[in-house]
């Protein structure tokens, strides 16, 4: 197992490289020991193995007592090597070990956990609709999940950078074209006076036919005069979110390529898109359950 | 207000288990829910910070000076698994006075810690997020968390 020594100080680094060199002393050490350990008869016949001429001349250097004692401290020598590099480099390798653990688990915890930016993804989704349809700046796609009995804009996209903001407030169930696509599957109006002649005609046909608050449609920025809705089922029927176009034109929205477009096939894409991503949604719900 | 929000940050420091995900991100934003909670529970926040929705959710200025000033808190800088930059609040070796809280925020601290202290950052940030005061606010507004746990109530209530 390689090991990366390149940060540790130099004096460690060269000790741990000497130290892993450990196998051939230890079996140095185990030679010696073993030729140490053998009675003197054999050690001759050992001896007598190594060529003539080596052996006098080594007699030559030291007797043959000193020579044993050489062996004895160089086989302590390389015992010792042997056994600290074995165990340095097993320290080593379970440090490593220890440090390459927790960074696994910090990485299979952010890999498992990584949050996906719903808004955005689903804002994208909406936008290949948009572009699709070739909407245009009066026009806007939102995407509402609902959420604790209040709709969730989770996705929204115009090219008009005025009405593509984020909205800040959850819309009730039983208001507005949402509650009406939610209510009956699919919904089309086209029949909104326009909010520039006169604003009072507007603000009523608002307030009766989608039981708005004069308060609520003076917050209202997107003053739409045409709707189309379309609710989305997922694979166990269960509603789970409204798709809802708009314009503040009547006739700004092409009602055939609409239906066209979000076809069932479009629907169920959809609708398991949104299924799938449930848990990374914000809702309140998974605040409420957590007692927030 | 300063004397509450530093205890409230040590005891959270001596009494949150995983103390090194105590980053100025997760600290911040389990202040945040502490308020909320109180805001809920209670109908007003412990700390009286003004609390503003910052492009990264719910932030208070002067949270890090504060503990930076404080020299019961070190604040030790270290480095997340992808080598950004993160700071760790701990409490100082020396620190052995007592935190002073009142039982009630020691309940809702408490309830904080529990409902956060098995979730990773991720899973941390998406509970935040899902907040009603989050949910329901534009980005870079104040967020008046005593009005909006009124409104929250009343939602909830026809659920």
């Amino acid at each position: 197992m390689d090991i990366n020594v390149e940060e540790m100080p130099r004096y460690k680094r060269w000790f741990y490289i000497v130290a892993s060199k450990n196998v051939t002393p230890t079996i140095i050490s185990a030679i010696g020991f073993a030729y140490i350990s053998i009675p003197s008869n054999l050690q001759l016949t050992v001896r007598r193995w190594l060529p003539d001429v080596v052996r006098e001349h080594m007699l030559l250097l030291c007797s043959s007592e000193t020579w044993l004692i050489i062996l004895l401290l160089v086989s302590v020598l390389c015992l010792v090597w042997g056994a600290l590099g074995s165990h340095f480099t097993s320290a080593l390798v379970s440090r490593e070990f220890k440090k390459l653990n927790v960074a696994f688990n910090l990485l299979k915890q952010e890999s498992e956990s990584k949050s996906i930016n719903c808004y955005h993804l689903f804002s994208n989704w909406l936008y290949s609709y948009s572009n699709h349809l070739g909407l245009e700046a009066n026009e806007r796609v939102s995407l509402y999940k609902l959420d604790m009995d209040m709709f969730s804009c989770i996705g929204r996209y115009s090219e008009n950078e005025l009405y593509n903001s984020k909205p800040s407030r959850l819309y009730p169930r039983s208001q507005g074209g949402i509650s009406q696509a939610w209510e009956l599957g699919t919904f089309e109006d086209t029949e909104a006076p326009d909010p520039n002649d006169n604003i009072e005609l507007w603000v009523n046909y608002n307030i009766e036919k989608y039981n708005f608050t004069r308060e609520e449609l003076s917050n209202i920025r997107m003053k739409s005069r045409s709707f189309y809705g379309v609710r989305l089922k997922n694979s166990q029927n269960n509603t789970v979110a409204v798709v809802l176009f708009e314009s503040i034109e009547p006739n700004g929205l092409p009602f055939g390529k609409l239906k066209r477009l979000l076809n069932e096939q479009e629907k169920t894409n959809l609708a398991a898109l949104i299924d799938s991503l449930n848990g990374h949604i914000p809702s309140l719900e998974t605040a409420r359950e957590a007692g927030f | 207000m300063k004397s509450v929000l530093s205890n409230i940050i040590k005891y959270i420091l001596k009494e949150y288990p995983h103390k090194s995900e105590l980053s100025a991100s997760r600290l911040t934003k389990m202040i945040y829910l502490i308020d909320w909670k109180n805001s809920i529970d209670n109908d007003c926040q412990i700390t009286k910070t003004v609390w503003h929705f910052d492009h990264y959710g719910p932030y208070v200025d002067d949270f890090v000076k504060l503990a930076k000033e404080d020299k019961d808190i070190t604040i030790k800088n270290t480095s997340t698994v992808y080598g950004g930059k993160k700071q760790l609040f701990q409490l100082s070796e020396n620190f052995g006075s007592k935190v002073e809280v009142t039982q009630e925020q020691k309940k809702i601290i408490d309830f904080v810690i529990n409902a956060t202290k098995k979730k990773n950052y991720e899973d941390f940030i998406q509970l935040v997020y899902s907040t009603y005061p989050v949910i329901s606010s534009d980005r870079y507004s104040d967020l008046d968390l005593v009005t909006m746990a009124r409104k929250y109530k009343e939602i909830s209530k026809q659920c």
